[in-house]
């Protein structure tokens, strides 16, 4: 019984890992829009001059 | 302190969770002839039911794609059926756990089995197909596929039914098979996959989305 409980605990426990992966991926695409976005802006203002 | 939706999903797994774990190991009974291996099972149907689940939301979103032609709906219809995938996965990998010791086998080609395999592989056939890229005649195709796939979703739920199939079937038009007790841990662990399921899904659908503003950033600046 208590090596069924573990067994079920882990996989609960790497699934809340790649829960917190995903977020964290998110975050660093996040900034990549962020970045992209503002080289986009600067570009068009360049070729507005 | 106003939580978002993210947040109270996140936080009513990390509640149901260990209750369901508590359900299950410490409330309900041990089955009188198959023993501690079918504890199994409160994983295993609620993974599968929860991933036809997705599947018959891939096969809706699909439908919607071809209508409204938005990538939101096409974002969900994948998310949907990569979760669909990961939860079919799961039933496929604790099934042989309680086949072996209760069949004498890790596997065998019943019906059941052989239509939840054929499933597995037809999704993941939709994965790689969404994977090459992001053009108009792609997500259509997809699109498309996601539609014809989900007849093998009825046919792996009544599989057992139809066919002469060894799988034990415990929602008959009798009602559940199971004591009082097992039943409760089965409802536990159906709230579990249903949580964890609207959980996920939006979170892949930002990361879908996320990926395409990228790609799409960067072909503007290219351009």
């Amino acid at each position: 019984m208590t090596f069924f409980a573990i067994g079920y605990t882990v996989i609960w426990l790497l699934l809340l890992g790649y829960t917190l992966f995903i977020h964290g991926q998110q975050r660093k695409l996040e900034k990549e829009v962020e970045l992209l976005q503002e080289l986009v802006d600067e570009r068009s203002k360049g070729t507005r001059r | 302190m106003k939580l978002g939706r993210w947040q109270l999903l996140f936080w009513t797994l990390v509640v149901l969770v260990p209750s369901n774990l508590y359900v299950i190991f410490y409330y309900a009974p041990v089955e009188r002839t198959m023993g501690i291996v079918q504890k199994v099972f409160y994983f295993h149907v609620a993974a599968a039911w929860i991933g036809l689940l997705a599947f018959c939301v891939v096969c809706g979103a699909s439908i919607a794609y071809l209508w409204t032609r938005s990538d939101r709906v096409n974002h969900l219809a994948l998310a949907s059926a990569e979760i669909g995938t990961v939860f079919i996965s799961g039933t496929l990998l604790t099934g042989p756990l309680w086949a072996y010791p209760i069949w004498n086998t890790w596997w065998t080609w019943d019906p059941r089995l052989t239509t939840t395999l054929v499933l597995w592989f037809m999704y993941v056939a939709y994965m790689v197909l969404q994977s090459g890229g992001e053009t108009e005649a792609r997500k259509r195709l997809s699109a498309i596929y996601g539609i014809i796939a989900f007849v093998n979703v009825p046919l792996v739920f009544f599989s057992a039914r139809w066919w002469r199939s060894i799988h034990p079937v415990v929602v008959t038009s009798e009602g559940i098979g199971l004591d009082g007790k097992m039943k409760a841990a089965m409802f536990v662990s159906l709230a579990v996959f249903s949580v964890l399921y609207t959980y996920l899904v939006p979170l892949r659908m930002k990361s879908l989305a996320l990926r395409s503003k990228v790609r799409q950033l960067k072909a503007d600046l290219l351009n």
